[in-house]
C-alpha cells in the first residue's frame, strides 16, 4: 500500500520503479537536449561520450532562428492550435450540453453519429477536404486548418463533455431554473464552472492534437513561411539523406515547450476530467 | 413564423453544430482519385542480362529546340507554385529557389518554391491532382507514368530539349518516354556508387590506383560481389563492416537490391512485363551468399536503416563502405575532412550476369489542375536552357547526372577526380521493372518494397529460397504473370 511499509520496501516498491519509469520517459528529452547543444562534428566522433556534451554550442539554435522561419512556424502553430481549440470547445460545450440535458427527437442518434464521426480516420478525408479548401480558395491560409481541425476535434470533445455534464446532478441546475435563471444562464453560471475539469481536459486534448498534427498541415498549409512546427521541422531541416540533427532536436525541444507548459498548469484538472465517472463514490 | 423558445433554440443549435462535422465529412466525399491508367508501352528496354559496354545516345524525333525567350506578357501578374523534393545537395536547392525567384521578378510572376521530404511528397501531389494549388511538381522516377492522366503533355518541348542537348541519355528515354510522349520534363537523377575508405581497403588487400589515375584512365576498382564480400569479411573482423540500408526508404535500399538481383540473373519480369523471372536458381544461390555475407561483412543493424543511417555511420567512421550518392563526400568535406580525404567512390560490384545500377530519371511535370499552365511552361523553358540548367547541374558537384548527352563530358566530372565514377551510372543503369518496362506496375512493386523486403526477409530468416518465393508471389500479384 502506498505510504506504508518499511523504508526498504518503499524504496524498492515505489521510488525505484518510479525513478526507472521517469528515466525511461525523460530520456528522449534528455537526448534531444544534449544533441541540440552539440556541434555537428561531435555527433560523428565516436571517441566522445554520446551521453554528455564535450563542446557546448548554440549554433544549432542560431541556425534554427536565423536560417529557417522557425518563429513564423511557431506563430502559425500557436494561431491555428488556439483558434481551432477555441472553436471546438465552444461547439462541443453546446453539443455536449444539449445531448446530456435536453430531450429532443433524434438526440440518441445524433450522439451515436458524433461518435461515429470520431471513428473516421482523418487520413481518409484529406483529399476531399483538399477539394473543399480549394473551392473556398483557402490553401496556405490559417483558415484552411482552423476550419478543418474542428471536424475531428469536435466529435471527441463533445463526447467527452457529454459524459462529464451527465455526472453533474440535475437538481443543481433545476434549482437555478426555479430561481429564475435561463437555460443559457444556468449553463454558463452553474454547469460550466462545475464542469471546468472536463472542459480543460477537452481543451488540452484539442490543443495538443492541433499542435502536433502533420498531414493536414502538410497538405493545406506548407508553402514558404506558412508552415507549422511539425511540417517546417521535417521539410526544412532534412535535406534528403542529410539531416541537420542539432537543429532538428532544437526545433523538437522548442516545439514541445508550449504543450508541456500547459500540461504543467492543468494536469490535475486534466486527470480528473478524463476520469470523471470512472469510479462511483 | 412561430416563436422559438430558448429550449428549441438550444436543441436546434445543438443539432446544427453536431451535424456539421458529419455533414462536412460525408458531403465532401469526392470521387476517389482516378484509377491509374492502363499501362502503355514505352520503347523496349535493353534486352538480355548483360550490361552494354557503351552508353547509347538516342535522340527522339527532331523538334524545335527550347529557346530562352522573354516570357509572354500575359503571364505577368500571375502566380506560380513549384513543389520539389528536398535536395541531397543543399546548395542545389538554394540555387533552384533563387533562380525561380529571379525568373519571377523578371517576368512579374509571384513564384513560391517549396521543398518537401521525399516520403511526404506523394500525399501532397495526390491532393494537388484533385484540388489544384500547385503548378509544377517534381516526380520521382516512375511517377510520370503513375500521374500521366493528370499531367500536361510536354512532348514537343521535351523533344526540343533533347535535340539541343545531343539527345536524351538512354536511361532517360527508358524511364520517361511514354508511348512516344513526354508528360514531364526529364531532369536527370542523382547517381549511386560504392563509397569506400581507401586506406582500409588497401589494408584488406585491395589494389586501388590513385584517384587521379582512376579518373583519367577510367580505372576504377572493378570488383565482383565475391571480391567485395571477401574484403568486407576482413574489414568486419577489424570492426569496420560494410553498411547497407535494407529498410523502407526511397534511395539506398532499392539502389542495392535491384542491381544485386539483376547481376545474379533474376528480374522482376521477363521482357514481356508479365512472366515473373524472380525465383531463379542462380538468384537463390546468390541470396545464400548474401545471407552469409550479411553475417560476415555487413553491419547487421542495416535492416532497420533508412537513407540517412549509412551517411552518419560512414562519417562516424563506423563502416568501411556503403552505396550512396556523392552526398557523403560533399558533407564530409565540411564536417569530417579526414574522412573525405581517405574516401573514394567506385563502380557497383558485378555479378555473373554483369554490372547494373538502378537508375532512372526524375522529371518536372505541370499539373492539368494548374491555373497557370502557360506560366509553368515558360518557367520550364527558361530553366531547361543551358545557362540555368548548367549552373544548377554543376553546383551539385557530380551528385546530379544530367538528362542529355552533352553534359556527360562537362568539366564538373573532371574537377574532382573522386566523383568521376558517377558518369558510369547511365552506362549500367536499368529501371525498376527491368527487363520489362518501367510503368505503373513496376512503380507499385517498387513502392511496396518487394525486392528490398525479399533481402530483409532472407537475412532475418536465413532461408533464401523461402524469401525469394515470397517475393515472387508478391510480384505475381502485381504483374499478374
Amino acid at each position: 500500500m502506498v505510504g506504508s511499509g518499511t523504508l526498504g520496501r518503499r524504496i524498492f516498491g515505489i521510488y525505484l520503479p518510479l525513478v526507472l519509469f521517469l528515466v525511461f520517459l525523460l530520456f528522449p528529452f534528455y537526448w534531444m537536449t544534449i544533441v541540440s547543444f552539440k556541434p555537428t562534428d561531435d555527433l560523428f566522433k565516436l571517441q566522445y561520450n554520446p551521453f554528455w556534451i564535450q563542446h557546448f554550442t548554440f549554433e544549432n539554435y542560431l541556425y534554427l532562428f536565423q536560417e529557417t522561419d522557425f518563429l513564423s512556424w511557431f506563430k502559425n502553430t500557436m494561431i491555428v492550435a488556439t483558434a481551432s481549440t477555441g472553436i471546438s470547445i465552444f461547439c462541443s460545450v453546446l453539443i455536449g450540453y444539449a445531448l446530456a440535458r435536453l430531450r429532443f427527437p433524434g438526440s440518441n442518434y445524433l450522439g451515436v453519429g458524433i461518435f461515429m464521426a470520431y471513428l473516421v480516420p482523418p487520413t481518409l478525408l484529406f483529399i476531399p477536404m483538399a477539394q473543399v479548401i480549394a473551392t473556398f480558395d483557402l490553401f496556405n491560409t490559417y483558415w484552411a486548418l482552423i476550419l478543418t481541425y474542428p471536424t475531428h476535434l469536435i466529435p471527441f470533445a463533445s463526447w467527452l463533455l457529454m459524459g462529464y455534464f451527465r455526472t453533474i446532478p440535475k437538481e443543481i441546475e433545476e434549482s437555478a431554473l426555479i430561481d429564475g435563471s435561463s437555460r443559457l444562464g444556468s449553463l454558463v453560471r452553474i454547469i460550466l464552472p462545475l464542469a471546468l475539469p472536463g472542459v480543460l481536459s477537452a481543451g488540452i486534448f484539442s490543443f495538443t492534437l492541433s499542435w502536433n498534427e502533420f498531414l493536414y498541415a502538410l497538405i493545406f498549409m506548407s508553402s514558404g513561411p506558412m508552415k507549422t512546427i511539425p511540417v517546417g521541422t521535417v521539410s526544412d531541416l532534412i535535406k534528403a539523406d542529410v539531416l541537420f540533427w542539432g537543429s532538428l532536436m532544437a526545433s523538437a525541444i522548442l516545439g514541445s515547450v508550449p504543450v508541456a507548459f500547459i500540461y504543467s498548469f492543468f494536469v490535475d484538472q486534466y486527470v480528473s476530467g478524463l476520469t470523471a465517472g470512472a469510479v462511483k463514490g | 413564423m412561430g416563436k422559438v423558445s430558448r429550449r428549441q433554440f438550444l436543441s436546434r443549435a445543438a443539432l446544427a453544430l453536431g451535424a456539421t462535422p458529419i455533414l462536412l465529412a460525408t458531403a465532401c466525399q469526392a470521387p476517389p482519385a482516378a484509377p491509374p491508367p492502363a499501362a502503355t508501352k514505352a520503347p523496349e528496354a535493353p534486352a538480355a542480362t548483360k550490361a552494354p559496354e557503351k552508353p547509347t545516345v538516342a535522340a527522339t524525333a527532331p523538334a524545335p529546340a527550347a529557346q530562352p525567350t522573354a516570357a509572354p506578357a500575359q503571364i505577368k501578374g500571375t502566380s506560380l507554385a513549384i513543389l520539389e523534393g528536398t535536395y541531397f545537395v543543399a546548395a542545389g536547392q538554394d540555387l533552384f529557389k533563387k533562380m525561380a525567384q529571379d525568373w519571377g521578378q523578371q517576368n512579374g510572376v509571384t513564384v513560391s518554391t517549396d521543398f518537401l521530404n521525399w516520403p511526404d511528397l506523394q500525399p501532397k501531389i495526390g491532393a494537388a491532382v484533385q484540388a489544384g494549388g500547385i503548378d509544377i511538381v517534381e516526380l520521382w522516377p516512375g511517377w510520370c507514368f503513375l500521374y500521366r492522366d493528370q499531367l500536361v503533355d510536354l512532348t514537343d518541348f521535351a523533344n526540343g530539349v533533347a535535340q539541343k542537348g545531343g539527345g536524351f541519355a538512354q536511361f532517360v528515354l527508358n524511364s520517361s518516354l511514354d508511348n512516344g510522349k513526354y508528360y514531364a520534363l526529364p531532369i536527370g537523377n542523382s547517381g549511386t556508387s560504392m563509397n569506400y575508405r581507401i586506406s582500409w581497403f588497401k589494408e584488406a588487400g585491395a589494389d586501388i590506383p590513385d584517384p587521379a589515375v582512376q579518373a583519367k584512365e577510367g580505372k576504377w576498382p572493378d570488383w565482383t560481389w565475391d571480391q567485395f564480400f571477401a574484403f568486407g569479411k576482413k574489414l568486419k573482423a577489424q570492426g569496420r563492416p560494410i553498411g547497407q540500408a535494407l529498410g523502407h526508404s526511397t534511395g539506398d535500399p532499392q539502389s542495392f537490391a535491384y542491381p544485386y538481383m539483376w547481376s545474379n540473373g533474376a528480374m522482376e519480369t521477363e521482357k514481356d512485363g508479365k512472366t515473373i523471372a524472380f525465383n531463379k536458381p542462380e538468384f537463390v544461390d546468390a541470396m545464400k551468399k548474401f545471407i552469409q555475407a550479411w553475417k560476415d561483412c555487413y553491419d547487421e543493424t542495416g535492416t532497420s536503416w533508412d537513407d540517412n543511417n549509412n551517411n552518419r555511420a560512414f562519417m562516424s567512421q563506423q563502416i568501411c563502405a556503403t552505396l550512396n550518392g556523392s552526398s557523403i563526400y560533399i558533407a564530409s568535406k565540411k564536417s569530417a575532412p579526414d574522412v573525405a580525404a581517405d574516401m573514394n567512390h567506385t563502380l557497383m560490384p558485378k555479378g555473373p550476369s554483369g554490372r547494373f545500377y538502378q537508375f532512372s530519371t526524375r522529371t518536372l511535370g505541370i499539373l492539368k489542375k494548374s491555373k497557370n499552365i502557360e506560366g509553368a511552361k515558360e518557367f520550364l523553358k527558361w530553366f531547361a536552357d543551358d545557362k540555368q540548367y548548367g549552373e544548377w547541374f554543376r553546383i551539385q558537384e557530380g551528385y546530379q547526372v544530367a538528362n542529355t548527352q552533352k553534359w556527360a563530358t562537362d568539366p564538373v566530372w573532371t574537377k574532382d577526380p573522386k566523383i568521376s565514377v558517377y558518369t558510369q551510372n547511365p552506362k549500367y543503369g536499368r529501371d525498376q521493372g527491368y527487363a520489362g518496362q518501367i510503368g505503373e506496375k513496376s512503380s507499385l512493386a517498387w513502392s511496396k518494397y518487394i525486392v528490398v523486403d525479399t533481402f530483409a526477409k532472407a537475412t532475418q530468416s536465413g532461408d533464401a529460397k523461402a524469401a525469394i518465393e515470397w517475393g515472387a508471389e508478391e510480384l505475381k500479384r502485381i504483374y499478374g504473370g
